[in-house]
């Protein structure tokens, strides 16, 4: 049984940024560390001022090439707290493509096809199979799927649920 | 068949015995040590629940938390309180404890002996690159550190590996913050991303070890995963002391295959200045000269080894700042260096402001916030918009011409000092 979305489609509306964003304009310093709430009000301001208000469960985060460089702070897990159900970009800085993946948030890098993605289409993606559909223009994008130890950290929710459906098989966990 | 240096390691660290190993492939891997700083690393802590509580970790004496990165001291409620976990977490596991005053974490490993050629290290931060200046492999792990902890075990891609060549001799007053800040202009930030960068050529052999961390630690500004220096006399001089654990050299076989070739001549190089708001903005120095700054910082990780405050202390002496300026040694060491060679009492009556070994201003969590519309200029590795103040800048030279800076109040000319 696939267990994301509807037999794996995730359904929403997309959020628009260029190339090379940085982790920083999405989760500025000033916010992340002062807490939770105050960093889910301004989460992607800069980049997008509507977005902290406008923003839908489900919706799609969409990035050029190099996207989530620089800083380390896991943008991808408070992305997904406020609501975004995948991302789909050019290119992936390893650190944002990796925190994505273990915070459970499904990402898929599409090369040059993402040009093809604008500010508010919507978009249905399947977390197995990588197909991707724009329903505003009518195309259809095919990204490559997850090799199999990947997509179980995904369909778990993230790399802490992962580890505690196999709880049993570490020694150190409780 | 050939390999490059980072195959090598990943191929000798692999749980699975391999022979042979090729980019795109996975590969699960030994880890050698791993690092957190206090960042927002209480977070990841919360995370690490999501698993269940741990009786302990893999291996105690390979991991380190250093506090010593985005708060120093806890300045404020919720940071002292957000410090007082890491450390009590840290303490629970019986993890060796960095306190504020150590320095910034990745320059401590590398002067520590935890890093060493042909280790393999991680870091709950993105310029865990540098440990490439001493022949490791090293890259950033967040929340999969629970993994790490359990198991001493990550997996990993292969990457491919891009070599950056850097020939010739830099002129008087150019210095590695200046090369390294003209190459991600040259090749943009994302020329490397999600491969491993090895630096060569004999400009980079020439250096002295914490003159090669600016190239290593800011691999990750052009998108690399790791970084890669073949260790040399230098680097085996530089960790004779303090690399206490058998270590063996490994480098890339003659005929490896490279993805990405870059050549560099630095003969000709101007100081370079990187403006707001990106570490790909950078231009030559002549451009940005008399640009006022409020604030000057004259250390960070790539900005702050006893070479660095060497060369601004020769601009310094005699002379007094106009700017406000930080002296933010990169590690205790440095700092004593410093001390010992009587550079502290250079910046201390030329005007400047003392502050304990530590991140530095590059992001203004703990010291030198700005206000709106505020400037400072630092040697750190990023200038991006969020990392300071809402509508204050931030200018990137080397510690030289930040030096300079301050003398005039304004971006100048380290030259005219030297």
């Amino acid at each position: 049984m696939k267990k994301i979305g509807k037999k794996g489609w995730i359904e929403g509306n997309v959020w628009r940024v260029g190339n090379n964003v940085n982790t920083e304009s999405i989760t500025p310093s000033r916010w992340l560390h002062v807490g939770g709430k105050l960093l889910m009000q301004h989460i992607g301001e800069i980049l997008i001022p509507d977005f902290p208000k406008k923003v839908k469960k489900g919706d799609i985060w969409v990035g050029g090439s190099n996207l989530g460089c620089s800083s380390s702070r896991n943008a991808p897990s408070f992305l997904k707290k406020k609501g975004i159900g995948a991302v789909l970009c050019g290119s992936a800085s390893r650190i944002f493509y990796r925190n994505a993946i273990n915070a459970g948030l499904p990402i898929f890098d599409i090369g040059k096809e993402v040009e093809k993605i604008h500010m508010g289409d919507r978009i249905r993606i399947n977390v197995y199979t990588g197909e991707i559909k724009n329903l505003t223009t009518g195309e259809e994008i095919k990204a490559k799927p997850y090799p199999d130890f990947i997509m179980k950290i995904v369909e778990a929710g993230g790399i802490g649920s992962y580890i505690q459906s196999r709880k049993s098989e570490y020694k150190l966990l409780k | 068949m050939p390999f490059t240096a980072i195959e090598k390691i990943l191929m000798k660290h692999s749980v699975d015995p391999l022979e042979k190993i090729s980019p795109g492939e996975f590969v699960t891997a030994h880890i050698d040590y791993v690092g957190f700083h206090e960042g927002n690393e209480a977070l990841t802590y919360q995370m690490f629940e999501a698993a269940g509580e741990l009786k302990g970790v893999w291996d105690r004496e390979k991991v380190g938390m250093f506090l010593s990165h985005h708060f120093c001291t806890g300045h404020s409620d919720d940071l002292a309180a957000n410090q007082k976990l890491s450390r009590e977490w840290a303490q629970k596991y019986g993890i060796r404890v960095f306190n504020f005053g150590s320095g910034i974490c990745h320059i401590v490993i590398m002067e520590e002996g935890y890093a060493y050629p042909g280790a393999l290290c991680l870091f709950a931060d993105s310029h865990a690159t540098a440990y490439g200046a001493v022949g490791a492999m090293s890259t950033q792990a967040g929340q999969e550190m629970i993994e790490v902890l359990l198991t001493g075990k990550l997996w990993f891609r292969v990457p491919t590996t891009h070599k950056y060549i850097i020939e010739g001799k830099t002129k008087k007053g150019v210095y590695p913050r200046d090369v390294i800040q003209y190459i991600v202009r040259e090749v943009g930030l994302d020329a490397s991303v999600y491969s491993a960068i090895e630096w060569d050529g004999p400009y980079i052999h020439s250096l002295p070890v914490p003159l090669r961390f600016p190239f290593s630690l800011m691999s990750v500004e052009l998108g690399a995963k790791c970084s890669f220096i073949e260790p040399d006399e230098i680097t085996l001089d530089y960790i004779k002391k303090r690399v206490k654990v058998p270590y063996e050299v490994v480098r890339s076989d003659p005929g490896a295959e490279f993805e990405k070739v870059y050549r560099f001549d630095v003969s000709n190089l101007e100081p370079q200045v990187c403006a707001p708001s990106s570490p790909g903005n950078t231009k030559p120095l002549s451009e940005a000269i008399g640009i006022r700054v409020d604030q000057v910082c004259i250390g960070t990780c790539t900005g702050g080894s006893i070479y660095d405050f060497r060369e601004a202390a020769k601009i310094l002496k005699g002379r007094s700042v106009k700017a406000r300026t930080l002296i933010v040694p990169a590690t205790d060491e440095v700092n004593r260096q410093c001390a010992a060679e009587g550079l502290l009492q250079v910046f201390v009556e030329s005007g400047c402001n003392l502050f304990p070994p530590y991140c530095g201003t590059c992001q203004t969590l703990s010291m030198g916030h700005l206000g709106p519309g505020e400037v400072q200029l630092h040697p750190g590795p990023r200038n991006w918009v969020g990392r300071t103040a809402e509508g204050s800048y931030a200018y990137l030279a080397s510690p030289a011409t930040c030096a300079a800076s301050a003398i005039e109040g304004k971006i100048a000319d380290p030259r005219n000092y030297l």
